[in-house]
């Protein structure tokens, strides 16, 4: 039978995340390009534009803090 | 994101591919969030943690591994204590204050995915035996960090 950590799942992830370095940049790369390749399902009159920038800006997760 | 999955699978360019493999299905499958079922973190954690543990069991080399290894213990460097957010401090003091053959179950049961029934068999341990410890651990880690939550709350 698995174990179900239920409401501790996020808290023990954010303690093994405290501990280690970052992806290497090229992580990033190849990261977008597979998401240029496999485009959502876009309900209509919606449209992703990507931004050219070499930047990642931080953007908080809804629950994570 | 990426800590989890690397300590779980403890190769760099694997936990590489792994996250980006995340964020591929979270991309492409955002549908399938239930708010219900939690905050949009914990389903990414969920998604990074199922996916690490999945490629963790398919390698079988590194699956032979493992039942001669036991799990490195979190890296605990000064510079690795001082970029822990308060949170992260509190979950680590509540992880540590467990007594040790708690900890260790829960922590085989949430990195490497091992069911009650395989930590038995891996600890040489009888099945009841590891339900009660788990579960008894598991309702002190819950305990502590609501503890802990509404301490931080008050001073607030």
């Amino acid at each position: 039978m698995t174990i179900d950590f239920e409401d501790l799942e996020f808290p023990l992830a954010q303690l093994a995340a405290a501990s280690t370095e970052a992806p290497r940049p090229e992580v990033r790369d190849r990261l977008m390009a597979r998401i240029r390749a496999s485009q959502p399902t876009l309900p209509d009159g919606f449209v992703f534009n990507f931004e050219a920038h070499d930047v990642w800006w931080p953007h908080p997760v809804p629950g994570s803090a | 994101m990426y800590g989890l999955i690397l300590r779980i699978l403890r190769d760099r360019s694997e936990a590489e591919e792994v996250l980006q493999e995340v964020f591929v299905q979270v991309w492409t499958r955002a549908e399938t969030y239930n708010a219900e079922l939690g905050v949009p973190a914990a389903w990414l954690v969920r998604i990074a943690r199922n996916r690490s543990i999945d490629r963790f069991r398919a390698n079988s080399v590194r699956a032979r591994t493992v039942e001669a290894t036991p799990l490195p213990p979190p890296v605990e460097t000064p510079e690795a204590h001082a970029a822990m957010s308060e949170q992260q401090r509190t979950v680590a003091r509540a992880l540590q204050a467990l007594p040790p053959e708690q900890r260790l179950l829960i922590e085989e049961a949430y990195f490497r995915g091992l069911t009650q029934s395989e930590l038995a068999e891996r600890f040489g341990l009888p099945l009841g035996t590891v339900k009660t410890r788990v579960r008894t651990g598991l309702m002190t880690l819950r305990r502590e960090l609501e503890q802990a939550m509404v301490g931080v709350r008050r001073y607030e």
